[in-house]
């Protein structure tokens, strides 16, 4: 039902992990092993996936009615089989165009590559421009001046502002190689 | 009223071996007097090019820019030139040198004495332009013997000498110690804050756009403006990818 995908939204404010096993799931049925070392396969190794809030995302997917589970009674498989409903799909769209918490931004936006199909890329394009916009904002925030004086103090402020500017500078570099990539992908 | 400076939908292609770089893809912006516009983009993403295009020194294969309601490219290069030494528009480089060797004040004082200004004037007024940029110490050490903060210094001293109305800033954030940025920077910023001078700043560093009231991002061709109500629009031209039209709008 379409009306009932706004309810079936997946908060942003959860594990980032969360849209992107769903979307796992919307590719193909799988069970909770196999769901983890393709996460792990895909995401890296500086993402680290403990199987507790793996299953505990799983539940969370199946009370809100996005994947069903088959217990081993009732297949050939001697494991849990989750597969996703009629309302995955509606709801990993919404999830793919859900606003970025600043500090969650960059994982959400891996979690959200590593499940992204072909027609998800404009919507990737999009959460990237406004990605990209909030950083800008957030440069305001470490912009105040410094004493431009050779003293300790004034040393120490620069580090910590440098800090900041560096990893949002990275960032930044980053956002703009995701999106030429996802152009060139797009674009030919 | 018009713009100070507007740059519309210019293009500008680079030939790369057997390939064709669109390093500015229909970019459009406008420039008011006393704006303060950070510019930031990657490194090669077309930060230099555009503004040697906003300067008049390199011209765009299609579109237009105009200052002060005039196309750059109807005047003929006298006229630009003209137009580009005096209350015009300056750009300083950080890659800027000279092979004059002289000492600063002399050079600063003939960029002045260009318009038919005496030359006793033109000292006075050099070492006025040295002193706003925080590089009095350098008037009589030669220009051969610079330190690239003192030689950024004297690039910036020999453009504010002639009272530009935009001076344009390609990458300030590149010397050695992060200090002496810091305070190259808040110079930057100091100049962008007096009266009707407009400056555009571009860099590879975010924190040499903090003084900056408006901000822009540079890259894949195009230019983003990173305000809620900036003037910059980017208006698609053909060539533009599908993709980013699917991405406008679906925002």
């Amino acid at each position: 039902m379409a009306a009932s995908v706004g309810d079936q939204a997946i908060s942003t404010n959860q594990s980032p992990l969360k849209g992107a096993v769903l979307g796992l799931l919307v590719q193909g049925p799988s069970y909770g092993y196999e769901l983890a070392n393709r996460l792990e396969r895909q995401l890296g190794p500086s993402w680290s996936i403990l199987r507790p809030s793996l299953y505990r995302m799983l539940r969370g997917l199946r009370r809100e009615g996005l994947i069903a589970s088959q217990s081993p009674g009732e297949t050939n498989s001697a494991r849990i089989v989750y597969s996703a409903t009629g309302l995955a799909e509606g709801a990993l769209v919404a999830w793919m165009d859900s606003p970025l918490p600043l500090e969650l931004a960059q994982l959400q936006l891996q979690a959200r590559m590593v499940v992204a199909r072909q027609e998800d890329l404009p919507r990737l394009l999009v959460a990237l421009n406004r990605h990209e916009r909030a950083l800008f904002a957030k440069r305001t925030e470490i912009q105040a001046g410094l004493p431009a004086r050779h003293s300790l103090r004034a040393a120490m402020m620069f580090l910590v502002r440098e800090a900041s500017i560096q990893q949002i500078n990275g960032e930044l570099l980053w956002v703009d190689l995701s999106r030429q990539t996802i152009r060139a992908l797009l674009g030919s | 009223m018009a713009p100070l400076l507007s740059v519309t939908q210019v293009t500008k292609r680079y030939v790369d071996g057997r390939r064709e770089i669109l390093v500015l893809d229909g970019v459009s912006l406008e420039i008011d007097a006393g704006d303060s516009v950070g510019m930031w983009g990657p490194k090669r993403s077309g930060k230099s090019t555009l503004l040697r295009v906003m300067a008049g020194i390199e011209q765009p294969d299609s579109g237009q820019v105009c200052f002060e309601g005039r196309a750059l490219q109807a005047m003929s290069a006298r006229e630009r030139a003209r137009q580009l030494r005096h209350g015009g528009i300056a750009l300083v480089s950080s890659e800027w040198r000279t092979q004059i060797v002289r000492p600063v004040i002399e050079l600063v004082a003939t960029a002045c004495a260009s318009d038919g200004t005496p030359m006793r004037e033109a000292r006075a007024l050099a070492r006025k332009a040295l002193a706003r940029v925080e590089a009095s110490g350098c008037a009589d050490v030669r220009t051969d013997r610079l330190t690239l903060g003192e030689r950024l210094r004297t690039a910036l001293a020999m453009a504010l000498v002639r009272e530009p109305r935009l001076l344009l800033v390609d990458e300030p954030a590149v010397l050695p110690s992060p200090l002496e940025t810091n305070e190259l920077l808040m110079l930057l910023q100091s100049l962008g804050d007096e009266g009707e001078l407009a400056v555009v700043i571009a860099s590879e560093n975010l924190a040499a756009l903090s003084g900056a009231t408006r901000t822009m991002a540079v890259s894949s061709g195009e230019v983003r403006s990173m305000d809620q109500d900036g003037v910059v629009v980017r208006l698609p031209s053909p060539s533009v990818s599908r993709a980013s039209r699917a991405g406008d709008a679906l925002s």
